[in-house]
């Protein structure tokens, strides 16, 4: 596919985007086949709590005395699910709802859109919070779903604008011509044009979404079960982390991985979005 | 100051003199030649067309004549000279000082280059206030520019407050030509000014840069690849295929010469004209070929109905006959006695 | 009866503010396997014309019957049925086509949904498309997108698409006028030859009498200006014989390929250009009244009819004199023999006798109106000789 080589040529030039692909890559390893590998032991043992590192303990050891550097690569897939889930949900219903409002206009986009704007307004965080906490569940496929809620909106506006500017192309109007129906003008003609917008798009959804999820567990709103890394950093401010210099790791391991995969998809978007923009390219 | 009257500081020149001169250029855009040694001189007051179909590497070599080939092309080789200064060569100032007020061009459908935001009177006042020595005030410069407004046969009441919405297509055509030449350049080069125009407002274009020829004095330089328009304007012809110059000629010799290149021949053949007989119109075969895979030998040889054997071989040279008048064809150049290769 | 027919239709935009409509009163006739060209210049309707041909426009007015029924009537299955014989060829062939889809994509898209052929025959069909419009007939072609095709082989592309529903009529709106000059001239010998072969007829709008009169020899003309049709008839007729000064006046801006008839043109015309450009369309009596050269009274006040101008060949002009139009036939014959002698003789020695300056005649400007120097030949200069 002459994609996956045009991908691989542009990370050969772009330094950051091989790194984020990289990352991605790890990530999505551990994620896999994480659990498979690695087990977190049941001995708890406040004794080895907040170990330095070591060989046997890389990251040191949480106020359980157990294993951090295990705890953060089990903590990747809860939440590489959950964000994947999210930012597929909200692309999903963003994608066709925009596409459709704006290629058909009239009394069909003024109502979704007057909801667009509704989820535009209120706060996404302390939306999906209050949500969450009244919806009390452990399904990621139901977290995914609250977290998507807000992100549909902005995505959907600006897929709309995107097919209101084609909506007048000469090739539309010879789709229609051709008495090609809705779905088809919808999704073989509109859809690949919008295509690159909602890849980069995507992967900076799974950012958002990945954010929203770590707060709700940080925050305790949503069930405290499992390993992740949200959980983590609750756990550990509220097992007094906070107050000893020797939970730095402890406290910091989960952010830090956080971040590196934030950083990764930030990166790696921006290739994407050499892939898609030849203008942008050097060859 | 009146128009036609060569401003102060600037050197008179005698009718003849080459005022551009392109000698040996090479463009490339990576590994591709978009112009490959070209090399040509524009004498001052002429009207020369470059001419070719798309592809051919017309419109990079307009843009060599002001240094303004877009990246990733760059001169790889060769000069262009404007009154014997070297323009590659030139500082970044100097290019500056250069661009607009000796030399002006107006774009390929300029009439979209329009800011839409500002008045047209607004985008001309910035003009003359980036190049403030010209003229000795805004309000000369203001005036040249109502002047020239009636030149291109539009009223300066109605453009001057509009904004570019407000003008029809042909109409915004005359406008960006009137800015080009508002900072009184010696030389206006155009890119395709006629295409984009329906036919009324294309043989207003044409009437217009033959009137500004004749009272302004100006050289001029345009792209094109509808010969009706050489015929129409030009003196002298230049006519290139994939990147290479294959004629150079006079307007006459272009259209009634006995030895002339098979391509140019093709291009008048081609034309759908109004009148004449229908049967003589013929397309030309086959498309331009992939600067990528060029043939060896001439160019032009798998779609010419006169190919030799000797046309495969090598790349046939550029030769002149005793009125300069340049073909580079082995078939052509077969009568010529006395070769002459062209300097 | 007539494949398509466009009965007095009125048609006006709503979101314009100008007091003409868009189409005012206009009619056309396109009989199955015939040509009908439709010329006048930006603005004058002649693309919403078309597109009220195409359905993407239902009139004010009036209406657009296909095979003797109103489009706009038909039960669901007759109008697939319109839908898919009448098909379009737009001008742009950057804008038409859609950047997002391989070759494969664009053509296969509409022959699928309207199950012209079978899934396992789809491939071979699309060869077949591309064949018939010169295009490269392979699986790695297929996998091409737009913008790695050149001008020439987008429109070709466009025309294969449209030919892949079998329609029985193609509105051709400003095929080629973004093609190089040198391109024209063969893709429409392609729409010609499609043309005996599918029994297709063509609505065929430009702005370029040119390329009408190589297209449409055997056709009729429609000249329309701002919404009117001024001038129908046949082709040769209404290029050689027009019988309305718009349609004289877009004859005579046509550019010469020949320097020194141009050159001649030049000196002799009376008429400026920006007399023919400007000058609104007139709201009462003839709408060309405002740029007409031989405006009388009578034509501010009554608009003229579409009536019949030369007995018995279905040639009709609207107004009150087309007596006065030049004949162009006449005047191009007459120059020819000054033109011979000045330029030194034909090359096959046809010397030519008759006055030298006989471009001028009768009343109103005389446009000196010309084409290739009679045979079309080329003709020698003696070297040295200067151009008059």
């Amino acid at each position: 596919m002459d994609w996956v080589k045009s991908l691989w040529r542009i990370c050969k030039t772009d330094t950051s985007a091989l790194i984020g692909g990289v990352v991605i890559l790890v990530y999505l390893g551990m994620a896999v086949f994480g659990p498979v590998f690695v087990h977190l032991s049941n001995v708890q043992n406040p004794a080895l709590a907040y170990l330095s590192p070591s060989l046997q303990h890389p990251l040191g050891t949480d106020f359980l005395g157990q294993d951090v550097l295990t705890q953060i690569v089990l903590g990747t897939r809860p939440v590489i699910e959950v964000g994947l889930l999210a930012a597929t949900f909200a692309v999903t219903v963003g994608v066709v709802i925009g596409l459709t409002t704006g290629y058909l206009g009239g009394a069909v986009d003024m109502v979704l859109m007057r909801a667009a704007d509704v989820f535009l307004t209120i706060p996404g965080l302390p939306l999906v919070i209050v949500i969450a906490s009244i919806i009390r569940t452990p399904s990621p496929f139901v977290l995914a779903a609250i977290i998507a809620v807000t992100a549909w909106a902005g995505l959907a506006r600006a897929v709309r604008s995107q097919a209101l500017s084609l909506r007048t192309a000469d090739f539309i109007e010879a789709a229609k011509v051709q008495g090609l129906p809705l779905r088809n003008i919808v999704g073989r003609q509109l859809l690949p044009n919008v295509g690159p917008y909602v890849a980069i798009s995507f992967l900076l959804t799974v950012t958002g979404a990945i954010y929203a999820e770590v707060g709700l567990f940080l925050l305790g709103v949503a069930p405290v079960s499992g390993t992740n890394w949200g959980i983590m950093i609750n756990l550990a401010m509220g097992n007094g982390a906070l107050y000893t210099n020797k939970s730095e790791l402890y406290l910091f391991s989960p952010m830090a991985a956080i971040v590196f995969l934030q950083v990764a998809l930030v990166f790696f978007a921006r290739a994407l979005d050499k892939l898609f923009n030849p203008r942008l390219r050097t060859h | 100051m009146g128009p036609g009257v060569i401003p102060a500081g600037r050197p008179s020149v005698d009718g003849n003199l080459p005022v551009v001169e392109v000698s040996n250029l090479t463009v490339n855009f990576g590994r591709l030649k978009a112009v490959e040694q070209v090399s040509l001189s524009v004498s001052m007051g002429e009207v020369c067309a470059l001419v070719g179909e798309s592809g051919c590497g017309k419109s990079t070599l307009a843009y060599s004549l002001l240094n303004l080939v877009p990246p990733p092309g760059v001169i790889t080789s060769g000069d262009v000279r404007f009154r014997g200064r070297s323009i590659i060569q030139m500082s970044r100032k100097d290019l500056n000082a250069l661009r607009a007020v000796d030399v002006a061009i107006v774009f390929q459908a300029a009439m979209n280059a329009l800011n839409p935001v500002i008045t047209i009177g607004r985008q001309v006042d910035h003009i003359l206030r980036a190049h403030d020595g010209v003229f000795r005030t805004q309000r000369e410069g203001r005036e040249y520019f109502e002047h020239l407004l009636r030149l291109v046969r539009l009223s300066p009441e109605r453009v001057w407050s509009s904004f570019e919405s407000r003008l029809s297509g042909g109409m915004k055509q005359r406008v960006s030509i009137a800015l080009a030449l508002l900072l009184r350049p010696s030389v206006l080069v155009l890119d395709e000014p006629t295409t984009a125009l329906d036919v009324l407002n294309q043989r207003l274009v044409i009437d217009i840069l033959r009137d500004l020829h004749d009272t302004l004095g100006m050289t001029i330089v345009f792209v094109t690849h509808d010969l009706a328009l050489v015929a129409e304007l030009a003196q002298r012809v230049a006519v290139m295929y994939a990147g290479r110059l294959v004629e150079v000629a006079t307007v006459e010799e272009i259209f009634y010469a006995r030895r002339r290149h098979p391509y140019a021949k093709a291009l008048i053949e081609a034309i759908p004209s109004v009148m004449g007989d229908r049967a003589l119109i013929r397309s030309i075969p086959g498309q331009v070929p992939n600067l990528l895979e060029l043939p060896t030998g001439c160019r032009f040889t798998p779609r010419c109905p006169q190919a030799r054997p000797v046309c495969h071989e090598a790349e046939p040279p550029l030769l002149a006959d005793p009125h300069n008048h340049l073909v580079a064809c082995y078939v052509a150049n077969d009568e010529l006695e006395g070769v002459m290769v062209a300097p | 009866m007539s494949l398509l027919n466009v009965d007095n239709v009125t048609h006006r935009y709503p979101t314009t503010v100008s007091a003409l409509p868009v189409l005012n009163g206009v009619s056309l006739d396109v009989e199955a396997g015939s040509v009908v060209a439709v010329v006048g210049e930006s603005g004058c309707g002649k693309t919403t014309l078309g597109r009220l041909v195409v359905g993407l426009v239902k009139p004010m007015t009036g209406e657009v019957r296909y095979e003797g029924k109103d489009i706009w009537a038909l039960p669901k299955r007759e109008w697939e049925v319109y839908r898919r014989s009448v098909q379009v060829v737009h001008q742009d062939p950057y804008s038409s086509l859609n950047p997002g889809l391989t070759v494969e994509g664009t053509l296969k898209a509409a022959l699928l949904h309207h199950h012209i052929v079978r899934r396992n025959e789809v491939r071979a069909e699309l060869f077949r498309l591309l064949d018939l419009v010169d295009l490269e007939a392979s699986a790695s072609f297929l996998r091409r997108y737009p913008h790695q095709l050149s001008g020439g082989q987008r429109q070709r592309l466009v025309i294969a698409r449209a030919m892949g529903l079998r329609p029985r009529l193609v509105v051709a709106d400003e095929a080629v006028s973004m093609l190089d000059v040198s391109m024209r001239v063969s893709v429409l010998d392609l729409l010609l030859s499609m043309r005996s072969e599918q029994q297709l007829a063509y609505v065929f709008i430009s702005h370029d009498f040119g390329v009408v009169r190589y297209f449409a020899r055997t056709g009729r003309i429609l000249v329309m200006f701002f919404g009117v049709v001024v001038e129908e008839g046949p082709s040769e007729q209404v290029i050689t014989h027009p019988r309305h000064p718009y349609s004289f006046v877009l004859l005579d801006a046509i550019p010469v390929p020949d320097p020194t008839l141009a050159r001649r043109r030049r000196s002799e015309a009376t008429m400026q250009a920006e007399e023919r450009v400007t000058g609104e369309p007139a709201t009462t009596g003839c709408v060309f009244s405002n740029r007409c050269p031989y405006v009388e009274d009578k034509c501010r006040h009554e608009a003229p009819p579409l009536v019949e101008v030369v007995p018995g060949q279905d040639h009709r002009a609207a107004c009150w004199f087309p007596e006065r139009v030049p004949d162009l036939r006449s005047l191009v014959e007459a120059s020819l023999p000054g033109l011979g002698a000045e330029v030194g003789g034909a090359q096959d020695g046809n010397a030519r006798e008759g006055s030298a300056d006989d471009a001028t005649s009768g009343n109103g400007p005389s446009p000196a109106w010309f084409g290739l120097a009679g045979d079309g030949r080329a003709h020698t200069i003696a070297p040295g000789a200067q151009p008059s």
